[in-house]
């Protein structure tokens, strides 16, 4: 369970458990979390439980709430957030609440129905208008590598030798319904693997088959019209 | 072609369990002749998700085939769902129970449940259906869009304004599903009709696939692979993995082409062919 660590010029004044839907930190005794002194609102700041988050909320304080140096006025909490009111710091303890990724299994939510309304039909139209939520993650945007940013010189065209640069998970070349190869970009390199044509690839002369081929550094890749260099960018 | 649509479909799929599950709990269906594809996510207990899920991909396809063909084609009436449509609500409706009523039975599968995309062409239409976090998107003319709404905690939240989609990245709950089969004796379905067109691109998923992998990413292979459906399913599938493979990815893929222009180009072909040989 979430925990809260309540201290007061570096000394710990208390432990917390939030066991509550509605979880109320102020100066008032009846408090959740009850502290002391002049600066700290009757009612402070609030903390909610929404599915597997605690939002926490500034209940309109006179002296504000902070989450790591930064002033909010409501912010779901990250495991190991520390929240500053008026010269006290509560840290959030959650090993759940990583900010990176926390795959635990999907779960069925049966206790929380945040939409009263009753549902007729539903209508044709009922997907437009909402907002739609994107999910990937920030840390799921790009590529895990270290691997260096590499392209593709092309060796055909009359300005030979111009650079193309692949920094997103694949680009493709040549002509569709004729031939085409893809470069893709992995982990651990950058692969090119045949996507339609007649004749398979051929990386330095020899044909690659169906199967993806890992490329090296000035690999010459050729497909019908398309001929093309393989280079890493050296980072400057 | 199939039974009830004058296009011609091509398909495609690729599950993986992912970098970090031991089980593959995804389920998916095709039945080519009825123009279905199906697709679950199944949860809950040790394996007893991927038993949810694969019931559910089997029954709705078997209640949906019984169904449809005791049912002529009928023409489309507007400003309804058509016949077929409320056949898929029903299938679902139908299939919900029997899941639910397998988990009371058996203690084994007490709280196993599974979410549940599908699309049904018929008639130059699509009825799309789900419930849960399964998706479908669209690509129409290099434009990627989705047409299920999530029913997810997250996704509730974000219709009622109570958090912004910023704010989204950080929430913990994007694993809870508000609907899910196999839970409560009844269930609410989400129906909807799209009018198709010839080169259309049909993309169903769990989400292992768009936890993962960007909606611009899903779009640039959807689009630049399109010559090659099973190349597309697997770089979706390893782009899901090389990202972190946090959970279950599966992708079922269907292209829609105009019936008639591939029969044609067909019989060109070989009359092509004849005049080789000769």
């Amino acid at each position: 369970m979430a925990k809260l660590i309540v201290s007061c010029e570096d000394a710990i004044v208390g432990h917390y458990f939030l066991d509550k839907a509605r979880f109320v930190i102020g100066r008032k005794h009846d408090n959740d979390i009850a502290l002391e002194g002049a600066s700290v609102s009757n009612i402070h700041a609030i903390i909610l439980t929404i599915g597997n988050d605690h939002v926490l909320e500034d209940a309109e304080s006179t002296n504000g709430v902070s989450v790591n140096g930064a002033k909010i006025t409501r912010h779901i909490l990250q495991n190991n957030d520390v929240i500053e009111l008026s010269g006290y710091q509560v840290k959030y303890v959650n090993q759940r609440a990583m900010s990176d990724m926390d795959f635990d299994k999907t779960m069925i939510m049966k206790s929380v129905h945040l939409d009263s309304e009753t549902e007729a039909l539903p209508r044709k139209d009922a997907m437009s208008g909402k907002p739609q939520l994107a999910t990937a993650t920030l840390s799921a945007r790009s590529v895990k590598t270290n691997f260096p940013l590499g392209g593709v010189k092309d060796m055909k065209t009359t300005q030979a030798g111009e650079e193309i640069l692949i920094s997103r998970p694949l680009k493709t070349f040549g002509q569709a319904g004729v031939q085409v190869i893809m470069v893709s970009r992995r982990p651990q390199g950058y692969y090119v693997t045949h996507v339609e044509g007649k004749r398979h690839p051929r990386v330095n002369g020899k044909s690659i088959g169906s199967q993806p081929f890992l490329l090296r550094e000035n690999d010459l890749i050729e497909a019908e019209d398309v001929k093309l260099k393989f280079f890493i960018k050296q980072s400057d | 072609m199939t039974a009830r649509s004058p296009f011609h479909l091509v398909v495609a799929s690729a599950t993986d369990p992912g970098v970090v599950r031991r089980f593959n709990e995804d389920s998916i269906a095709t039945d080519s002749d009825l123009g279905l594809l199906v697709l679950a996510d199944g949860m809950g207990g040790y394996k007893a998700g991927d038993v949810a899920s694969s019931i559910a991909t089997g029954l709705v396809t078997d209640y949906l085939k019984r169904m449809l063909n005791d049912m002529a084609p009928s023409p489309i009436q507007s400003a309804k769902l058509s016949r077929e449509s409320m056949a898929v609500k029903l299938a679902i409706e139908k299939t919900n129970l029997a899941i639910y009523k397998t988990a009371q039975t058996d203690s084994k599968y007490n709280g196993m449940g599974t979410t549940i995309v599908l699309v049904l062409f018929h008639h130059g239409l699509a009825t799309i259906a789900h419930v849960g976090d399964s998706r479908l998107y669209r690509l129409r003319q290099g434009q990627l869009e989705l047409l299920t709404h999530d029913h997810s905690l997250l996704q509730d939240q974000m219709e009622q304004g109570l958090i912004s989609s910023d704010e989204a990245k950080l929430s913990h709950n994007r694993n809870l599903v508000s609907r899910a089969l196999g839970v409560e004796t009844t269930i609410q379905v989400d129906v909807c009709e799209h009018n198709v067109q010839a080169n259309d691109i049909y993309l169903l998923c769990s989400d292992g696939l768009n936890d993962m992998v960007d909606d611009a990413d899903i779009e640039l292979a959807l689009s630049e692979l399109r010559g090659n459906l099973p190349l597309a399913a697997s770089q979706l599938v390893q782009m899901a993995n090389d990202n972190g493979g946090h959970d279950n990815v599966s992708v079922l893929i269907t292209q829609v082409s105009n019936g008639e222009i591939m029969k044609r180009s067909f019989i060109q072909k070989f009359f092509g062919w004849l005049k080789s040989l000769g």
